[in-house]
């Protein structure tokens, strides 16, 4: 049988991930001006799986008694890596205020329409939940 | 490299960038107009900035260019081979033995048309990437 929510997981990845590199991408903004800093940027990361196999920042059970640490938040969505492809100026600073806006913007569209498919199927879902009555 | 939805952005934010990079020329431009003295000797030397197109994807994988897209990169700032001006000043610690003083070949006008260029050059990109955003949005009502 299919799960009911098994098309809002996919976005709800998506959303996490979105939200991560905005606060990397804002990261690299503050930085604007600190010498020496390279700006980082999120890779999307396919699924928990490779997940293990990139970055391993869940924490280790050693202990029967222990509780089973939860992963942090960007291990499942993406893996952190230097972009210092924008080139540098004299302070060694890497951070093109110009490249980091237009990163941001095009970020935030994809948010946006991931939030807008998992919108609009929640509103199917409460939609046929209502009998069809509409809203 | 296929083109994807938000190549434009890439592409207008590498111009902003590059204007940008123009605007603090302009700025040393003018800030040295009056200087007499260098770390090299001489007077300061006006400085322009050369752009070049880089094919948007080049260094990946795929073979570049073939959709025609460049980005724009600051190749390197060039020194303005024109003469200094010569002026009459015997009172001025540079001048030389006759009296003339070497300043810099930097002409103010010609700055300022460059900069206002530069700013409406800047105002183009950035309306470009508030079209792009403004299309992606549009196709985000599709069918609502």
């Amino acid at each position: 049988m299919v799960d009911l929510f098994s098309v809002i997981q996919p976005l709800h990845d998506a959303l996490d991930y979105h939200l991560e590199r905005h606060n990397v991408l804002a990261s690299n903004v503050a930085h604007v001006d600190t010498p020496g800093y390279v700006p980082r940027d999120l890779a999307r990361v396919e699924g928990p799986a490779s997940f293990e196999a990139t970055l391993s920042v869940a924490m280790a059970r050693t202990h029967e008694g222990h509780l089973a640490g939860a992963p942090t938040m960007t291990a499942t969505t993406g893996r952190v890596f230097d972009d210092p492809s924008a080139g540098a100026g004299n302070d060694k600073n890497f951070v093109s205020l110009d490249r980091e806006a237009a990163k941001l913007a095009a970020n935030q569209i994809r948010y946006d329409v991931a939030s807008t498919l998992a919108t609009s199927e929640l509103a199917q879902l409460a939609y046929a939940a209502g009998d069809a009555r509409g809203t | 490299m296929k083109l994807g939805v938000f190549s434009a952005m890439e592409v207008a934010a590498s111009g902003l960038s590059a204007e940008r990079t123009r605007m603090n020329v302009i700025a040393s431009n003018l800030a040295n107009a009056r200087t007499t003295k260098t770390e090299g000797g001489g007077p300061y030397k006006k400085l322009d900035p050369v752009f070049a197109a880089v094919p948007l994807g080049a260094g990946t994988t795929t073979t570049s260019g073939e959709n025609g897209v460049s980005l724009v990169r600051v190749e390197r700032i060039a020194q303005d081979k024109r003469d200094p001006q010569l002026v009459y000043e015997p009172g001025h610690p540079d001048a030389d033995a006759q009296g003339y003083v070497r300043y810099p070949n930097v002409n103010v006008v010609e700055e300022m048309v460059n900069m206002i260029t530069a700013s409406r050059a800047y105002e183009a990109g950035a309306t470009s990437v508030e079209s792009v955003k403004s299309m992606a949005r549009t196709a985000l009502g599709i069918g609502r």
